[in-house]
């Protein structure tokens, strides 16, 4: 696949090649499939005025940092140090800013800021499987019954609307977040106009970007994509030959399209090259590093919601996945080798620099997976699913920092209070991002959903 | 086997310079790699002028990678591979060399072959999910070590170079893990949690005579015998974030040899006996070096 980018110094923005006759026969309706953010970007099926409530915006951007497949709360931010063996694991403890709160061994430098968050250990929901528990987490809801209900970051952008160049959710990913084949169902707009779906972004660990909804413009060099005569020309060249209906809509999409990949503002936005050298080391040479300084980025340029995905995959270790947080096996090796020590540093520069630059006063960062795990450890010295308990890290937007909301039991099995539900967790994203009750109710979303009381 | 030059990752000239971290490193140290990808377990290959470590090499791809230290070219070790590969090990005399190979979704076989990748055994895959771990040979060829799953904890077994005779050497509570043989096979090193927290263990090579070797309330793990067996390397997470220790084969004469903000992890020995071969994060990029023992 050929790669056009837009920068002359380096390579950070790769717009993948859309062939209209693939080898994989791929139609352009199947492309329509399989891009579904593309409208998002470019603000297309926007026919009404975005709702605007008159409650003031404590958070202007939200980062949802989802951390799929769900991290042992025991193993992280909820060790059960007197626990028996069996459910303690093998970990040692370590004490934290926050007097009398410990955490795992695994992550020390989160440990040094807990001052700078509000950690929830109370969470509960009700799916205990990959595909469902996805979209509970992300949408507050089940998969079933249909309909599927919108993700956070669609109710956010139905909220805000399209304003300037860039979309106005965002999700950092090589691809549709999926559980092996099977895609979470509650990755978009749900219930919502389909211009609400996420645009979809990937970063690699070396900063480069890449717009896979963006995969149609083949062999334009940088120089030729400011020519808008060629643009049009090698668009008209690219949709010969095809039905023409719908050729206007594609004259459209890729006017808009021209708009958005000349824009200064989202060029500047997603290019990791105008960082320094020591602040791209600061975020960690990975996937993860990398994204989460995007994500910094993308919340100066203004961008409304961004969720920051650890992968695009839950599995812990299966051949062409990536590697998430779903450690039936190798739990432990994988938490000390490879996650907590990525996530620890990735997470920690995020903290930091979104504090340095003082943008936590109105942006919300949370970081939670859909679940925690089995407190019990498993026949394979891992361990499994665990819905009933869990973790949250909630930062910024005026949010006091510092705190711990909820326990756990003396085993990590159930809270000893009220459970957060990930219900309420939409409803208090939407709330702190200026949607009220009557916002929420215009929309019809987050039925019945309430605010987390003592984090506000 | 064909060498990428556009792989050659940093001038050789960097490998002839040694120098300190400069955090207040006890020992010197040289880099071999520039890259920053994340790397796991290195080890030397066939004689001390290459070795062989495990590699990050993208978010769905764990790679064996072979590094010459002449000139620094590095190179997968099987071309055309897409599958996890895991925890190399190499026998001491350079004949066989084995590594995991992951099988669909938490599965994994262990392969056994010769230097010239002729296959001499294979562990296949356990029943259900599973993964084998740590991989260690005999001095003298006769068996593989390995660490695995069951029954809730976590063992240490050996097998024959064709996967064979499977004897079980651990049977403890908690996880046993990353084993290693001494020089000359009497002893081996190990990761226990079996009274409470990851520390060093070293125990006959027939699984008895099982000795404390560390007392520390957070992680000790990865022991490997130095060249002449009078010493083990290991990593600990004691002073708050992975560094590399030094200790003779009982326990005693404890040194810390790395001392960085940032991640000290997987020491081996040279060959040499002088030297350890280790990962090091610095600035957030996961490279090899070598680090001079104090004498």
């Amino acid at each position: 696949m050929t790669t056009v980018s837009l920068l002359e110094s380096e390579s950070v923005i790769d717009i993948g090649t859309f062939r209209a006759r693939t080898c994989d026969g791929l139609s352009r309706r199947s492309f329509l499939r399989l891009a579904p953010s593309l409208p998002a970007a470019l603000g297309l099926g926007l026919s009404t005025s975005p709702a605007q409530a008159a409650k003031p915006i404590r958070a202007k951007s939200v980062v949802f940092v989802f951390l799929w497949g769900g991290p042992s709360h025991l193993d992280t931010f909820d060790p059960k140090p007197d626990a028996p063996a069996e459910y303690r694991g093998p970990l040692g403890t370590i004490g934290t800013r926050t007097p009398g709160v410990r955490y795992s061994e695994l992550i020390p430098l989160l440990a040094q800021r807990s001052h700078l968050f509000t950690l929830i250990r109370s969470n509960q929901q009700t799916a205990a499987g990959h595909p469902d528990g996805g979209t509970v987490a992300l949408t507050g809801f089940e998969e079933r019954p249909l309909p599927v209900k919108p993700n956070f970051g669609s109710i956010i952008a139905a909220h805000r609307g399209h304003r300037g160049q860039l979309p106005p959710f965002v999700s950092l990913t090589s691809g549709m977040l999926a559980d092996s084949s099977r895609i979470i169902e509650g990755y978009g707009a749900g219930t919502l106009p389909l211009a609400n779906d996420p645009f979809l972004v990937s970063c690699s660990d070396r900063g480069q970007v890449n717009l896979p909804s963006l995969r149609l413009l083949e062999g334009l060099s940088p120089a030729r994509l400011d020519d808008r005569r060629t643009l049009l020309n090698r668009l008209e060249t690219d949709l010969r030959g095809w039905d023409t209906a719908g050729v206007a809509a594609w004259n459209k999409t890729y006017e808009a399209a021209y708009r958005l990949l000349t824009s200064s503002e989202a060029r500047q936005a997603f290019d990791l090259t105008s960082e320094s050298r020591a602040t791209r080391e600061r975020y960690g040479r990975t996937t993860f590093g990398q994204s989460a300084l995007l994500t910094r980025r993308l919340v100066e340029a203004g961008v409304p919601y961004i969720q920051l995905n650890y992968s695009r995959h839950p599995e812990a270790i299966t051949v062409g996945y990536e590697f998430g947080w779903d450690t039936h096996i190798m739990n432990f090796e994988l938490l000390q080798d490879q996650h907590c020590p990525i996530f620890d540093r990735a997470f920690s520069a995020l903290l930091d620099d979104l504090y340095e630059r003082g943008l936590t006063d109105d942006t919300l960062v949370i970081a939670m997976g859909e679940f925690g795990r089995t407190p019990k450890i498993n026949n394979r010295a891992s361990r499994d699913h665990w819905p009933r308990c869990y973790f949250s890290i909630w930062a910024g937007a005026g949010i006091e920092p510092g705190r711990v909301i909820g326990a756990s039991d003396r085993l990590g099995q159930d809270p000893l209070s009220d459970p957060i539900t990930p219900l309420m967790v939409g409803t208090t994203i939407a709330e702190l991002a200026g949607m009220d009750a009557q916002a929420r109710a215009n929309l019809n979303v987050l039925e019945g959903g309430t605010v987390i009381d003592e984090l506000l | 086997m064909s060498y990428c030059s556009h792989q050659v990752l940093i001038p050789i000239a960097l490998c002839l310079l040694w120098g300190g971290f400069p955090c207040g490193t006890v020992a010197q140290t040289r880099q071999l790699t520039d890259d920053g990808t994340m790397k796991f377990t290195p080890t030397f290959f066939r004689d001390d002028n290459e070795v062989a470590f495990v590699q990050f090499t993208k978010p769905t791809l764990f790679q064996i990678i072979s590094l010459k230290l002449d000139d620094l070219s590095v190179r997968p070790l099987h071309e055309n591979e897409s599958n996890h590969e895991l925890d190399m090990a190499i026998s001491p005399d350079g004949a066989y060399y084995a590594y995991i190979k992951c099988h669909g979704a938490l599965t994994g076989s262990i392969e056994i072959l010769d230097a010239n990748q002729n296959q001499i055994g294979t562990v296949p895959p356990g029943e259900g999910f599973g993964i084998y771990r740590s991989l260690a040979f005999a001095p003298n060829n006769s068996r593989l070590l390995f660490s695995y799953p069951e029954e809730v904890h976590q063992q240490i077994f050996s097998v024959g170079l064709k996967g064979d005779n499977r004897q079980q050497l651990t049977n403890s509570s908690g996880i046993n893990n990353w084993p290693c043989f001494s020089p000359d096979g009497s002893l081996i090193a190990f990761g226990s949690t079996r009274d409470g927290n990851y520390e060093i263990y070293t125990m006959q090579s027939d699984g008895t005579g099982v000795r404390r070797l560390t007392n520390s309330p957070t992680m000790d793990m990865r022991p490997k015998f130095s060249p002449d067996g009078q010493r083990i390397c290991f990593t600990s997470n004691r002073d708050g974030n992975y560094e590399i220790y030094v200790m003779n084969f009982d326990g005693s004469d404890l040194q810390r040899i790395t001392d960085h903000p940032e991640r000290d992890d997987y020491a081996t020995w040279h060959p040499n006996g002088k030297q350890l071969l280790m990962v090091s994060e610095r600035s957030g990029n996961h490279d090899l070096y070598f680090v001079e023992l104090p004498r």
